[in-house]
């Protein structure tokens, strides 16, 4: 029986580490707005029963911009769990509650790779879940070596689902929203909760992506609790491209709480009843979305289709956005192959 | 070079088929309907472009109730092509313009069965494009048979997508949208443009139903046209549950417009540029959400779950909707199996 637990979207601004010229003055950004955010969660997760808090994504660096591969790991990249986590584990054993967050990953035993890693720590201080996204559009992916990530990590590494005193827990970010496979994978695995860190606008709903984080949650029958930053500070990007509005979402698409709007605020925070969820993903109705899951007709799609090269970094790592932008060229013409883009005679 | 067109929510009213017994008296009603779609495509195809007109779901015949599958075909199912459907295939061919429907369908390949099939006519009268809905609620669906299905039919004739002058069109009925996979097969296989005869609410954001028509047509980068019902004037529940609203959106899930609620209307109207989306689609960056989709990634999980059981009347058709009941059981047995629900 779990009982019914708070979540709180931890909307904070972004101080990007893009203009340091070193680790150590990027590392001093990071945890100056680690700082910020353990005062915030002090603010919050005070007494009350179990909380979750959840942090935008990438928010402790921003993202790579003119940097290289190898510029960025050196510069902002950090291990997870590692030093720089550990503020934020620390946090979550004395207020004995749960922190989800995002970062940018370097690991040992893939040098040369980063990652965009989502990351649960529990209770106790550990690290129990991260998930490295797949959907990236200019950053490096586990899917350009996939094969070799799968053989390691297996699809329960690949797609983790943490099972948790709070009921099955998922992580996915930002874009990640506008591929329905990537919430499919949890909802197949298990998950009730996704946790969904996001750098997105928040406010219009630009190619559909507000109404994607309702129809995720309500497509897979789970909560969503997606967090938004509040600005990318200190770079060319305007501020007003990220404008929080912040929301949790329940397991049909409503809005349980949400923020409204920019600035900091930890105001989208509601109660996530998982029992209920389970209650009404046992009712046999038309309307019971899970139940009605005809996998075995959509697999021949799976296995067939295929755009973007997978494997494109298998022995090298990605090196530069300018290898990245030769592959969306092999897309196309793999797309244009197949007869899913007619590309018209004047682009030729 | 293809010029943009103008696609039409035809909004109708469904005449449902359950007050009555007989096919004479069913075929009755199905044949006012049709007389009034006439009056109605006649009013809405003018002017200089060429024009596609999309009817609603099951709009000449309701949905079954009460009756076993036996007397649904019996009373309700056409062939389609087929007597009933001759009168669409002849208005497509004399007012030129391309028409897209739903009905159930009865076929004597498959006796005993009966299929939620959406189909579209070209202008010569022709029908070029049959699709049978696979996420069923209490109907019979091709994964009820699909090794025998896929067998007969391939991926090209299960999930099929016409190449025609106006773009490469695929269809899908009502509550698939509710399911990503059925979109994205269609646009995986070439559709740019997808169909979308539906009989829900139309109006409230309901379970995101709504805002799901959105995300299909933007995840997919695909013109999406969905024409809603405007009401069900003889239904048993609210003649309003079904209350207009269609909607036609571009490929970033933008309303280009939208029909009243609920009612009868043509008002939902608006031109599709095709050469403008394969621009779109045809660009390197972080928005194009086709060449960015890596689908290898996500094989292995998709072919190693299982829910709803699979092939559970390849020998025997489907006789009564008490049949799904048993099959629901076993689905909820299989979720807890994934881990999708505690053993209880």
């Amino acid at each position: 029986m779990v009982q019914p637990w708070t979540a709180t979207c931890m909307q904070v601004y972004t101080h990007t580490v893009n203009s340091a010229n070193n680790r150590e003055e990027a590392m001093e950004i990071v945890n100056r707005s680690l700082d910020r955010w353990v005062t915030l969660a002090m603010g919050t997760a005070r007494g009350g029963g179990p909380h979750l808090l959840l942090y935008p994504e990438f928010a402790l660096t921003g993202f790579p911009l003119r940097e290289t591969a190898a510029e960025w790991i050196e510069k902002a990249c950090i291990e997870i769990p590692g030093p720089e986590t550990e503020k934020l584990q620390k946090a979550a054993q004395e207020l004995k509650c749960y922190i989800g967050a995002n970062s940018y990953e370097k690991d040992p035993e893939w040098p040369g790779r980063y990652f965009n890693c989502c990351y649960l720590i529990d209770p106790s201080g550990d690290v129990i879940l991260k998930y490295r996204r797949i959907n990236t559009v200019h950053t490096a992916s586990p899917h350009d070596f996939m094969d070799a990530y799968l053989d390691k990590y297996g699809l329960e590494g690949t797609f983790p689902v943490a099972k948790t005193e709070l009921g099955n827990i998922s992580m996915m970010p930002c874009g990640e929203i506008m591929y329905p496979e990537a919430a499919r994978m949890f909802m197949f695995r298990g998950a009730e909760v996704l946790l969904h860190p996001t750098s997105d606008h928040g406010m219009a709903d630009k190619v559909a992506w507000e109404s994607a984080k309702k129809v995720r949650a309500s497509e897979n029958m789970m909560y969503l609790i997606s967090t938004n930053a509040t600005g990318q500070l200190g770079t060319f990007i305007p501020e007003g491209q990220t404008l929080g509005n912040s929301k949790i979402i329940d397991y049909h698409g409503r809005i349980l709480a949400n923020v409204g709007g920019p600035g900091e605020s930890t105001v989208a925070s509601a109660t996530i009843d998982v029992e209920a969820l389970r209650r009404e993903r046992r009712i046999p109705g038309a309307l019971n979305r899970l139940l009605r899951q005809r996998i075995e007709i959509y697999r021949p799609l799976y296995n067939q289709t295929s755009f973007y090269p997978p494997n494109a970094f298998a022995d090298a790592p990605m090196d530069s956005k300018a290898r990245i932008m030769e592959l969306q060229e092999e897309a196309l013409n793999k797309m244009a192959d197949a007869g899913v883009v007619n590309m018209p005679k004047a682009a030729e | 070079m293809i010029l943009p067109w103008r696609a039409t929510c035809m909004q109708v009213y469904t005449h449902i088929l359950n007050r009555v017994d007989t096919r004479e008296d069913a075929m009755a009603i199905v044949n006012k309907s049709l007389d009034r779609w006439t009056e109605l495509a006649k009013a809405a195809v003018r002017g200089d472009e060429k024009q596609l007109l999309l009817f609603p779901e099951f709009a000449l015949q309701g949905f079954p109730l009460h009756e076993s599958a036996e007397e649904w075909i019996a009373k309700a199912c056409f062939e389609i092509p087929g007597p009933e459907t001759e009168r669409l295939q002849k208005l497509a061919q004399d007012l030129g313009c391309y028409i897209g429907a739903n009905s159930y369908e009865r076929d004597p390949e498959w006796p005993g069965r009966y299929f939620n099939c959406s189909y579209l006519i070209n202008d010569s009268g022709d029908v070029i494009l049959k699709y049978r809905r696979v996420n069923t609620a209490h109907a019979s669906s091709p994964h009820d048979f699909l090794d025998r299905y896929l067998d007969r039919y391939g991926l090209e004739g299960m999930f099929p997508v016409a190449e025609t002058p106006l773009g490469n069109i695929g269809m899908m009925p009502c509550g698939e949208i509710m399911f990503p996979e059925a979109a994205r097969t269609l646009a995986f296989r070439g559709a740019e443009v997808i169909l979308h005869p539906t009989s829900d609410y139309g109006a409230d954001d309901n379970w995101s139903w709504q805002s799901a028509k959105k995300v299909r047509a933007s995840e997919n980068m695909v013109y999406l046209v969905s024409a809603n019902a405007g009401g069900m004037p003889e239904a048993f529940r609210g003649i309003n549950d079904i209350a207009g609203q269609s909607r036609i959106f571009d490929w970033e899930g933008r309303v280009l417009t939208q029909g009243p609620s609920p009612g009868e209307s043509l008002r939902c109207s608006a031109l599709i540029d095709v050469e403008a989306l394969r621009r779109v689609r045809g660009t390197t960056g972080g928005f194009n959400r086709i060449a960015q989709a890596r689908p290898e990634a996500y094989a292995q999980v998709y072919a190693s779950t299982a829910i709803y059981p699979v092939n559970r009347f390849a020998d025997k058709p489907m006789v009564s909707r008490k049949m799904v009941k048993t099959m629901l059981q076993d689905s909820l047995k299989n979720m807890v199996k994934n881990k999708m629900l505690p053993p209880q």
